[in-house]
């Protein structure tokens, strides 16, 4: 038993006895004669030990050394000790008590005040025992109630976790007596919040979607399963769906971050209380997934229907391995198609599911169950086997000169968990497949998870020679990066962007714009999933020709295909795409070409033309945007189209430089005004310098170099007015008239008669006058001397001479002469007017 | 034992039995083994002689608390002047160290004569 005993410390025999005597009626009684015994009984006995009267002075350990001794044990510490001294002084008491005493009593001392300071002490002590232990227990409480809690809640949200929503639920749906609903909701692209911002910002989302939560539903249940799935029960009175998703919408949009966050609720109706919760949830995860599908809403209430699909994925999981071992899934091809000759290009491998009872079963119904489950790597490898060894057959019989390459898919968890090049080339080495026969194709969406495993994945593939096509490009969010980070050869384009919802009418432009892109990019695209003529004319268009889709063919089981290529034909894909610039190094900001056009000092462009003579600018430097000043709004000069700036006579001459460029590597130079430009100038007259640097599908690029010709235009124009007036006054005066260019020793003399014009060219024209019989003889020298003082001299003047102008013999002319001279005063020009002198 | 001896010499033996709650045997039992128990007598004497003060500091104050106890009370009275001295480490009053020696044997064989 414990504390039932006291020890008694003393070194004296006598007054261990009456102490004895004293406390032997109420305890145990241990007795030690010196401080080193009672410290062996001590720590012997510590848990019997009610309190322990100690003598001062004694032997071998003093009262004191006892006193600290017990202090420094955690089991002797709270041991009342009664010190008994003989020592008078108050010395003794205050040190005693100072080092851990619970009390000091004098020799002699008197029984019953020693009796009594002894049960006091005692009691003293277990009462601090007792208030220890309770506030021990209330701590454990505390913490048991503060683990409980936590066990329970999620810590984010302080909801319920799912285990307890469950539990309290099932409880609670026992007791109900109205209808209940389970509501299911979660935010669309969760995962982008959490990437785009930080994690703090998703869970201050989530804080405040529980917030709203607890505010709508007053009554309720509510849970955080995991991520930004949030689950409530709640009494279906009342409950108006519509208006509960709009307030959602409303609330959790009041958070200040620039993203639209979208709600999506599963609600289940309970029916049947007696169904475990947790397939309730199911349920209404499934009305959920129904909205993912493409239903037209924020929120679904799950129906029958849906449990049926529930069932199946069941019944998928339960049969996938038998599957397999019967060979139950077959590999099915779908052709791929040249537009432009309908032959077969390529085929893309797919897996159907052909069960002995059900039938075949659509992809859709066991890919997705597949991928959740982890099966698919199974399957994907089964299907490479395959489709591997089709094509090996293929060859063997129809030779390698009739194949075309297979597609096969790559699951995101294949790159995750499988040696991707290894397992590949042994299959291409196991058929003897030529390996740019056999190619890739991944999902864009695996890149948007563990994309370092991604890429070194792809690299190795590169590395070891796989063509890599990206299918489904478009529909993640990190398209434009996996362009820029993995080595893909072939875009697969689906049609979704032109089909189905574009309010805004851009899914065209969308779709040319990412063709262009990957022209450039020197990548092929496959357009996939084309349902539709007006598809098809539509990606012939834009310059897309190789076609997958149910306009030109669904998959088909392999003999079906072989059979189709067999008669089909097969159109070895040409690459349309020709540049003069190698690997389309001039959309490298860094290259050469690049930094040459945009620190070129005259103006530059690089634009297309298509085939309806569209022309489009795709590049200017900053000098061209300088000359035709335009400060802002360079993006509408991307937006002409220039032809339509010019005059029909000009198109023509337009087009005619252009055809005799395109397709060579020639340049050729054009002068064009435009008459109407964006620009504060009114028109504006160009020298082209025009050269092709690619040749695409239907459209054709090129580069010019642009001189603004626009002044020395306008003053050759007014050369040609001042001209025309000139010849206008010659012909009323009925005279000649001579230009000498006196730089050339070029003379253009015009001469009138009978109001006809005659013209004439007249090289080393001074000596030509003299030789000729234009002067008569007794005029030539003076004439020549003028005239050559004129031109030498600047001198202006007046002569007459006898001058036979029209062979109709000598006549008495005057001849006026100015000389014109360039800013050095050197004499360019000597205009003569020759006039008749009437006798 | 001859209580009437023990009070004569002046022991305070009623409250001597009350601090052993009542037993007189124990009392006189206790007395016995005092006077027939030389150590604490021995010890002092050869530490005096000795002037081992310590040991005849702690031996004095033994006889402090055991006189105080068992109502031995002239011995009681100067073992406490005694120690009043001692405890100032003044050693030198001899007189007195002789009056306690002397003291403590009468007290012996009173409590022996009263036994007999």
């Amino acid at each position: 038993m414990d504390n039932d005993t006291i020890l008694i410390v003393d070194d004296s025999f006598v007054n261990r006895q009456i102490l004895t005597e004293i406390f032997k009626e109420k305890f145990n009684i241990m007795e030690a004669s010196d401080g080193e015994m009672a410290l062996k009984l001590l720590t012997e006995n510590s848990s019997r030990i009610a309190a322990i009267l100690l003598d001062i002075v004694m032997p071998k350990l003093n009262g004191y050394d006892v006193i600290q001794e017990m202090a420094k044990s955690k089991e002797l510490r709270e041991i009342p000790i009664i010190v008994i001294s003989a020592s008078g002084g108050a010395e003794t008491e205050m040190k005693s008590l100072n080092i851990g005493a619970t009390d000091f009593i004098y020799k002699p001392f008197n029984p019953q005040i020693v009796t009594q300071r002894v049960l006091n002490a005692i009691s003293r002590k277990q009462l601090k025992d007792v208030l220890i232990e309770k506030a021990r227990l209330e701590e454990k409480a505390n913490l048991i109630e503060q683990h409980k809690y936590e066990a329970e809640h999620d810590k984010i949200t302080g909801l319920y976790n799912f285990q307890t929503f469950c539990n309290i639920t099932n409880e609670y749906l026992k007791t109900i007596k109205e209808s209940h609903v389970i509501i299911r909701y979660e935010i669309t692209n969760f995962k982008v919040i959490n990437d785009l911002f930080a994690y703090k910002v998703g869970d201050m989302v989530l804080q405040k979607l529980a917030k709203i939560s607890k505010e709508y539903f007053s009554d309720s249940i509510q849970s955080r399963v995991y991520a930004d799935h949030l689950l409530v029960c709640v009494p279906k009175r009342n409950l108006n769906y519509k208006k509960m998703v709009e307030c959602f919408k409303e609330r959790i949009n009041e958070l200040d971050i620039p993203f639209n966050i979208v709600l999506l609720f599963g609600i289940y109706e309970i029916d049947d209380v007696s169904i475990p919760v947790e397939l309730m949830c199911d349920r209404a995860l499934l009305a959920i997934n129904k909205i993912k599908s493409g239903y037209q809403s924020n929120y679904y209430i799950y129906d029958q229907n849906l449990r049926s699909m529930l069932i199946d994925s069941q019944w998928v999981a339960n049969n996938m391995l038998k599957a397999l071992e019967n060979e139950e899934f077959e590999v099915f091809f779908q052709p791929q198609f040249d537009s432009t000759t309908n032959m077969i290009i390529g085929a893309e491998a797919l897996a159907r599911w052909r069960h002995p009872e059900k039938g075949l079963i659509s992809p859709a119904n066991f890919i997705p169950i597949f991928e959740q489950n982890g099966f698919i790597t199974k399957l994907d490898e089964y299907v490479w086997d395959k489709a591997a060894k089709w094509l090996h057959e293929y060859i063997s019989k129809y030779g390698i000169e009739k194949a075309i390459p297979i597609s096969v898919n790559i699951s995101r968890i294949d790159i995750l968990y499988l040696d991707l090049a290894t397992i590949l080339k042994n299959i291409v080495k196991k058929y003897n497949l030529p390996i740019d026969l056999f190619r890739i194709e991944i999902t864009e969406s695996a890149y948007s998870t563990e994309y370092e495993t991604v890429v070194n994945q792809l690299a190795d593939l590169k590395k070891a020679g796989f063509v890599i096509e990206m299918d489904d490009f478009g529909s993640a969010y990190s398209s434009l990066n996996c362009l820029k980070n993995l080595p893909i050869d072939i875009i697969k384009l689906d049609m979704k962007f032109i089909s189905g919802d574009d309010a805004l009418g851009r899914g065209g432009t969308i779709v040319s714009s990412i063709i262009r892109m990957a022209q450039w990019l020197n990548l092929d695209v496959i357009a996939e999933g084309v349902e539709k003529e007006e598809h098809a004319s539509f990606l012939n268009s834009v310059g897309c020709f190789s076609i997958q889709g149910y306009l030109y063919s669904y998959p088909l089981p392999i003999n079906d295909f072989t059979d189709l290529l067999k008669q089909n034909g097969i159109a070895k894909k040409q690459s349309t795409q020709n540049y003069f610039f190698k690997d389309s190094e001039f959309w490298n900001t860094n290259a050469l070409s690049s930094i040459i056009f945009n620190s070129y000092v005259g103006s530059a462009a690089v634009f297309e033309i298509d085939s309806e003579n569209h022309v489009e600018i795709l590049r200017v430097n900053q000098v061209l945007l300088d000359m035709l000043d335009i400060k802002k709004n360079t993006i509408d000069l991307y937006k002409i189209n220039f032809l339509s700036l010019l005059s029909p006579s000009e198109i023509s001459i337009a087009k005619q430089a252009i055809n005799k460029i395109t397709g060579t590597n020639i340049q050729e130079t054009v002068t064009l005004r435009f008459n109407r430009i964006i620009t504060k100038r009114k028109d504006i007259c160009v020298k082209l310098t025009l050269k092709q640097i690619a040749s695409l599908p239907k459209r054709n690029l090129y580069y010019t170099l642009i001189e603004d010709v626009t002044e020395k235009t306008n003053l050759e124009n007014r050369l040609l007015v001042e001209d025309e007036k000139y010849n206008m006054i010659l012909e009323t005066l009925n005279v000649a008239a001579l230009d000498l260019d006196v730089k050339n020793d070029i003379g253009y003399a015009v001469i009138f008669h009978d109001g006809k014009k005659d013209s004439f060219v007249i090289n080393n024209y001074l000596k030509k006058f003299m030789d000729r019989n234009t002067i008569h003889d007794d005029d030539k020298g003076k004439v020549y001397l003028d005239l050559k003082r004129s031109i030498e001299d600047n001198i202006s003047g007046n002569i007459d001479a006898k001058l036979n102008l029209n062979n109709q013999g000598f006549e008495k002319n005057s001849i006026k002469y100015r000389s014109l001279t360039d800013k050095d005063g050197n004499v360019f020009r000597v205009i003569c007017g020759i006039s008749k002198i009437n006798d | 034992m001859n209580k009437t001896k023990l009070l004569d010499y002046g022991f305070k033996y009623d409250e001597a039995v009350n601090r052993c709650v009542g037993n007189e045997a124990l009392y006189e039992s206790l007395l016995v083994h005092f006077s027939n128990n030389n150590d604490c007598i021995n010890t002092i004497m050869s530490s005096y002689e000795t002037k081992d003060y310590q040991t005849l500091k702690d031996a004095i104050h033994e006889v402090k608390g055991i006189s105080g106890n068992l109502g031995i009370y002239p011995l009681f009275e100067i073992t406490c002047a005694l120690m009043d001295e001692y405890r100032v480490d003044n050693f030198s009053n001899v007189d007195l160290y002789n009056s306690f020696i002397e003291e403590y044997k009468h007290s012996i064989s009173v409590i022996k004569e009263a036994c007999k």
